[in-house]
């Protein structure tokens, strides 16, 4: 064969190719469009009847469909059936629950679960959760041992949705040996379960390793347990520095004030994650005992326990704004930088420049000096803007009066 | 030897290395076409709604920072940003930075979201040119405004990351769309691999044609100019074959600008985005490899296909000339700089592979391409041609190339189905053949100018003229019409 010969083989198999993929296209675009059509079709048939059968208080799902469902239709109403059980609660989920497992939907999938392909027992997994069927809780269990990680967590996730002790213990037990993806997917699952799962999280914490132990903290938080409040502070002084960070935070987002003292040693903690989680925790927890730990923890040595000080100042309202005006005379300049951005952050600022139009002159005294404070530490930005455009005339001109005086402190 | 026996000689030999070349590299387009197929049926069967759910839900997602280089962006900036607002994710910030622009993009910004100044602290982790000021929203807490003296967009964006929050940051253009849950699944990739995972990139795809309804794609259609739809071809080849391909293999050198996600701190370490070259994107991607392998530290940069950014695409030659010369410069500009990296067993399949592809295919082809039409005329006047010969060898160029952009419409229906009309699927496939004739050749006479330029070491990124997106028909068509 000569090389003409050799090209008009290559371009005999390329046209054979472009003629075959035209096909595949057409007739896969086709197809899904002629299923698409009879899907909608079915739907405006059977939706109605699954509707009323969930509003109905007897009889069966194929008794109102006045026979068993072929395999088309089953499809269908089972999408129906898996929309429906999400939007509904109660006696009217229960009756459509009770559907699947009627109609077969729920053997149908649990079968699925022993297929070949990861992903069909992955996607049975899926539907089986959604469908909330204690009947499904053993299978899946059992594919809580599926050697792909997919399907492991598609069930943990089905068995957070059904819910039961049986399904915690086995969830929790998941925690020991997963990847970082599939820990944070079983922690959101667990965490959906909320307080039933805190005495076998705070049980099994010592035995699992430290990651997950990290994200079982989180969860406490997340639940918001103040049954786990005593294992957090024990945590505080833990040897590992992330999990004393991560209690602190824990215990922030519990909002006990019994936990301000134990979060204020926190603040002296030689690791800053753990003072700047510290200090975060603090501004979530209501009280006035924590305001003078933090104003000192905005000459901390690192910016990000500095500025959640800053922003745990700013949502003590009035009296952490006080405080931030105080750290104004700090030497500490990122610490007056961020007591600024609060007080901008927070609205005081416009509140202190309305003032100045006030009729007692004592408090245009007290605005017009923590204005100077800004203009010495060159933080006019904002008061520049306003003196410009603030719709009062009598705070532009006293505003611009105080940009143009000598800096005080400068 | 006189010497047209000596150029009939450099013809036959040219002939021949045009053979091989061709044999190659239509090779490794096979290869990561076959690549590209296989991951996207695993990609389809790991995905499921749900994931994007939880980790819209989840507090354990990382919270991002949006950055929007915008240089006179007045048109369309309000609308960019009121999409970008209307993003499906947890937390997130959105920074805009106005580039030093001459129009009126910072006063369309302050006066819609109601800006006001902020006397907010720039750590200047990056050097850029001097920032102007920082504005705050009163109505929406999670939009900055940063004013700043122009530096071009790389040190905007470069501003940007030095006023981020996030440990990981969006690159955004200001004139395209970003699909609705575009950041739940750009984001996957960090939630499976949080120590790992460096940079991801999501799909681009032409707007034009599209209607845009308050800043979102709401009618997917073609086109109806040619240019524009040869280009949807061109871009669906390029994404579905190109980056998912290098991507399996671990080796993806580009994420586009115009939508990326990445971890802040690896970034920084490498000194931001580089103002010396026109493709800071690639650029950026490629000192990211560099710095890891140099560091042996294991690491992904990859490319996710489902994420979609919608982008104006030229419509006029003379644009398309512009942004082409200036991608393909960029190109020579980067592997100049990074010459050491090839066939450096140091970078792995880096060095070994994907550098010397870029260089001797992506870079070099549109050379040897037009060289090969030149010799084809020369041959033709030595009174050698083949003519059999070159039509057989024209007929199969033509068709391999319609085979790849028939497979990448084929991998489109079977995964995404943006374009859901028979007719938009024929004319998909009519453009797919017709821009063998002309299209391509034309596009590497543009890149072929690009060398001129690089040698010349002339740089300039040419205007985007843009048209505006398409409003639906109907009673309301101004919130929707940008630009």
């Amino acid at each position: 064969m000569d090389r003409s010969q050799i090209i008009l083989v290559a371009i005999a198999a390329q046209i054979g190719v472009f003629a075959l993929l035209l096909g595949v296209i057409v007739s896969l675009k086709g197809r899904r469009q002629v299923v698409d059509l009879r899907r909608r079709r079915r739907r405006t048939v059977l939706e109605p009847i699954v509707l009323r059968h969930a509003r109905s208080t007897d009889g069966g799902l194929v008794t109102a469909l006045g026979a068993e469902p072929g395999t088309f239709d089953l499809g269908v109403l089972e999408t129906l059936l898996l929309e429906q059980i999400q939007a509904v609660r109660g006696r009217y989920q229960q009756r459509l629950v009770d559907a699947c497992e009627e109609v077969g939907l729920v053997d149908r999938r649990v079968a699925q679960l022993a297929s070949r392909r990861w992903w069909l027992r992955a996607d049975a997994a899926e539907r089986l959760g959604l469908m909330r069927s204690g009947r499904a809780s053993a299978p899946l269990v059992a594919a809580m041992d599926d050697p792909q990680p997919e399907v492991r967590i598609r069930a943990a996730k089905a068995l957070g949705l059904i819910g039961g002790q049986a399904a915690i213990a086995k969830l929790v037990t998941g925690l020991r040996h997963p990847s970082r993806w599939s820990a944070m997917r079983l922690a959101d699952i667990l965490t959906g379960l909320g307080e039933q799962a805190v005495d076998d999280l705070s049980a099994a914490l010592p035995q699992l390793p430290e990651a997950s132990r990290l994200l079982v903290l989180d969860i406490f938080g997340r639940v918001r347990s103040l049954k786990a409040i005593p294992v957090l502070r024990g945590l505080l002084s833990d040897p590992h520095p992330d999990l004393r960070a991560r209690a602190a935070h824990a215990l922030g987002l519990i909002g006990d004030p019994g936990s301000i003292p134990h979060l204020v040693g926190v603040l002296k903690d030689p690791a800053w994650p753990a003072r700047a989680m510290a200090a975060r925790a603090l501004g979530r927890i209501p009280g006035r005992e924590a305001l003078e730990p933090l104003c000192l923890a905005l000459t901390d040595s690192q910016w990000w326990v500095r500025a959640n000080a800053a922003e745990a100042l700013k949502s003590k309202g009035e009296p952490g704004q006080r405080a931030l005006l105080g750290v104004l005379d700090t030497s500490d300049g990122y610490a007056r930088e961020q007591a600024v951005l609060m007080l901008q952050e927070s609205g005081m600022l416009d509140e202190t420049m309305a003032r100045l139009a006030s009729a007692d002159p004592g408090e245009v005294e007290q605005a017009a000096s923590i204005i100077r404070k800004l203009v010495g530490l060159k933080r006019v930005d904002l008061l520049g803007e306003a003196a410009a455009s603030h719709p009062d005339a009598r705070v532009r001109a006293a505003l611009l009066s105080l940009l143009r005086q000598p800096a005080e402190g400068a | 030897m006189d010497w047209k026996g000596l150029l009939i000689s450099a013809v036959v030999g040219f002939n021949l290395f045009v053979l091989w070349y061709f044999i190659i590299l239509n090779g490794i387009y096979l290869i990561l076409f076959l690549a590209s197929l296989a991951e996207v049926m695993r990609y389809l069967r790991r995905t499921f709604s749900s994931d994007y759910q939880q980790i819209l839900t989840s507090e354990m997602t990382w919270p991002i920072s949006i950055l929007v280089p915008a240089h006179n962006e007045e048109k369309t900036i309000v609308a960019t940003v009121r999409s970008l607002l209307m993003l499906n994710y947890g937390q997130f910030e959105i920074i805009v930075v106005n580039d030093g622009s001459t129009d009126e993009t910072l006063k369309r910004l302050v006066e819609a979201f109601e800006l006001r100044r902020m006397d907010k602290v720039y750590r200047r982790s990056i050097a850029t040119r001097p920032v102007r000021g920082v504005y705050g929203s009163l109505l929406q807490t999670g939009l900055i405004v940063l004013d700043k003296e122009r530096g071009g967009k790389a040190d905007a964006l470069n501003a940007g990351i030095n006023l981020s929050r996030y440990p990981l940051f969006c690159s955004v253009d200001a004139d395209s769309v970003i699909e609705e849950d575009a950041l739940l699944k750009v984001v996957k990739p960090f939630m499976e691999h949080p120590e790992e995972m460096i940079a991801v990139g999501g799909i681009v795809r032409c707007i034009n044609g599209c209607e845009v309804t308050d800043g979102r794609v709401t009618k997917i259609r073609l086109p109806q100019r040619a240019l524009p739809t040869m280009q949807v071809v061109e871009y669906l080849r390029a994404f579905l074959t190109g980056r998912i391909g290098w991507s399996v293999l671990r080796s993806l050198l580009i994420i586009s600008g115009a939508f990326g996600l990445y971890k802040k701190s690896e970034v920084i370490e490498v000194g931001g985005y580089d103002h010396f070259t026109d493709t800071e994107d690639l650029e950026l991607v490629v000192q990211l490899h560099e710095n890891l392998r140099r560091k042996k530290k294991k690491y992904r940069i990859v490319f996710v296909p489902d994420p979609v950014c919608w982008t104006e695409v030229p419509t006029t030659w003379k644009v398309l000339s512009r942004q082409r010369n200036r991608w393909h410069r960029g190109m020579l500009q980067t592997f100049a700089r990074h010459k050491s990296g090839f066939f450096n067993p140091r970078f792995g399949g880096i060095g070994l592979f994907a550098y010397p592809y870029y260089l001797l295919f992506e870079t070099f082809g549109p050379l040897v391409e037009v060289l090969g039409y030149v010799t084809v005329l020369v041959s033709y006047l030595l009174g050698i041609l083949n003519f059999e010969f070159f039509l057989l060898f024209f007929i199969l160029a033509v068709l391999y190339g319609v085979f790849l952009s028939v497979a990448a419409i084929l991998m489109e229906e079977i995964s995404f189905r943006r374009y859901p009309a028979w007719e938009d699927l024929l004319r998909l496939l009519l453009y797919g053949i017709l821009e063998n004739f002309g299209y391509r050749q034309i596009l590497a006479v543009f890149k072929v100018r690009a060398f001129w330029d690089f040698l010349h070491r002339r740089r300039h990124w040419g205007r985007m003229e843009r048209e505006g997106f398409q409003a639906p028909p109907g009673p309301r068509p101004a919130p929707a019409k940008l630009g």
